[in-house]
């Protein structure tokens, strides 16, 4: 009974309040993701690729700005194998909020932050971080309810013995079946 | 529009990585010392130990003696030199003079798997050892919390408790090269320090543990030693008919390649399973003997059981490369 509770409360949330300026998005980014070690290590820093996933189920745009709350998961691939050690893969599940300003109609600037758990892929430990991300938007295609949009993210995720920087291009859709958002 | 140009290559230049860009390092001479105990020579009483004495163990020769064949086969197949050293104690006898002699650079000492033998063993390949060699030391045996037992040297010895922490890690410190112990035997996850970066699960961390860890100022260091363990606080066990393993070992010499043959005992393949990206790292080996060892990982309420373990190693940032094939 808990469960399908849960699920209903989740996807409540999850769709766009009728009405106002109310959006929902979802993103995907692949990216390099460079560990620069706080510790002795072989090299300056190692190289992984990092799969993320963004969703935002509330968004509220204003005519040359939005904010979102966003809930982030990431997949990092372990670092490519160089001499005696490689940094670990592991997976993450961040909460955050999202600001944008529009530039032009097609450009717009943006900057995110948040906390994330993640867990290294292989073995049981797991570790906190924080992030905080700026970037570069264009829209591609927009519509009444819908706009899609390429991103250029720079992240930088504050591990207790790595800061990782992490570039990548993605894209982003954010959608309002209900009308009144994406002004 | 230049400016733009120069933000989207950004990511080009920063994605020319160090590992693709530099040589690797040399692999050195792997180093390894096995230890396999059957307790049938002592009378000790574990404190620890509800059942009292240290009962003889059936697996622990064998598995010493096969990680011995599997490490050699996979130093062969990364074309790396392996000197090894099995140290073990078998049947009833604590006459030293029946158990053949070591030599390393130039020193003589007993297999007998006493401390007193491990230590100078260690202590003469503090010597041999260079910064780019690796050392590989395997344990089989009775454990307890943060506690090994090794083989007693005559009638009266009781002192055959091995601290890990408080002695074997500090013996193995003068050692250059990167180290890795395995151990299996009971309990012996409780070796395995703390992390300063991360916390483990296995150990059920609280929310606090999560956030003291990330703000604590102690900082993170690859470990000088890294362990590989058997079980986290739980009992090990070994399994088999005729021919007995423990768990953890007989997972660890598959994901190596090695096989039981009824007939031809045990070999070693050529498929590694716990090869990953072209490299054996304590992670793959990790990972595989989760997935294929003989008993489940946990209890829990859907599969309640007595008998499980959970392997565990050192937490933190790094994973720790073994050979390149």
């Amino acid at each position: 009974m808990k469960r399908p509770l849960v699920l209903s409360l989740l996807l409540l949330f999850a769709l766009p309040i009728a009405g106002g300026n109310f959006v929902t998005t979802v993103a995907y980014v692949p990216s390099a993701y460079l560990s620069i070690p706080h510790f002795e290590d072989e090299l300056p820093f190692r190289t992984s690729m990092s799969n993320t996933f963004i969703f935002e189920p509330f968004g509220y745009e204003a005519d040359t700005w939005s904010v979102n709350a966003s809930l982030k998961g990431a997949f990092v691939t372990p670092s490519l194998p160089w001499g005696s050690y490689r940094a670990r893969g592991f997976t993450s599940l961040g909460l955050g909020a999202r600001f944008s300003y529009s530039l032009t109609d097609r450009f717009a600037l943006f900057g995110s932050g948040g906390i994330a758990v993640n867990r290294y892929t292989a073995i049981e430990w797991a570790f906190l971080s924080f992030w905080a991300e700026a970037g570069l938007q264009y829209t591609i295609l927009e519509t009444t309810n819908t706009e899609l949009s390429a991103i250029l993210p720079i992240m930088i995720d504050l591990r207790k013995e790595i800061t990782a920087l992490s570039i990548g291009l993605g894209l982003r859709w954010s959608f309002d079946p209900y009308g009144g958002g994406l002004l | 529009m230049r400016r733009m140009l120069i933000f989207l290559l950004l990511p080009i230049l920063l994605l020319v990585s160090c590992e693709l860009v530099q040589d690797q390092p040399p692999q050195g001479k792997v180093y390894g010392v096995f230890i396999g105990l059957d307790y049938r020579n002592t009378t000790f009483t574990n404190p620890a130990d509800e059942y009292g004495r240290l009962l003889p163990l059936k697996g622990t020769l064998n598995d010493a003696r096969e990680m011995k064949t599997a490490f050699g086969h996979i130093a062969g197949l990364a074309k790396l030199k392996m000197d090894s050293y099995l140290m073990y104690q078998e049947g009833d006898t604590k006459d030293q003079s029946t158990y053949e002699m070591i030599t390393v650079g130039g020193t003589p000492i007993r297999s007998y798997a006493s401390k007193a033998n491990l230590a100078l063993l260690l202590d003469a390949l503090t010597d041999a050892i260079k910064e780019e060699d690796l050392l590989i030391l395997t344990y089989h045996g009775h454990g307890g919390e943060d506690v090994l037992f090794m083989a007693p040297e005559s009638n009266d010895d009781y002192d055959i408790e091995l601290k890990v922490t408080e002695k074997l890690l500090k013996e193995l410190q003068p050692i250059k090269g990167r180290k890795l112990v395995i151990l299996d035997s009971c309990e012996s996850g409780m070796s395995v320090p703390a992390s300063e970066s991360s916390v483990s699960l296995v150990r059920s961390p609280s929310l606090s543990d999560w956030f003291d860890t990330y703000f604590s100022d102690e900082p993170y260091a690859i470990p000088p030693v890294t362990l590989f363990t058997a079980t986290a606080h739980t009992d090990s066990y070994e399994m088999g008919d005729d021919h007995i393993h423990g768990v953890f070992t007989l997972a660890l010499l598959e994901a190596l390649g090695g096989s039981h043959d009824e007939d031809d005992g045990f070999l070693m393949g050529t498929e590694i399973p716990a090869k990953h990206n072209g490299v054996i790292s304590v992670d793959s080996l990790y990972r595989y003997i989760k997935q294929h060892q003989k008993l489940p990982l946990r209890t829990t309420i859907y599969r309640p059981t007595s008998m499980y373990q959970h392997p565990m190693t050192n937490g933190g940032a790094m994973d720790f490369i073994l050979f390149r094939l």
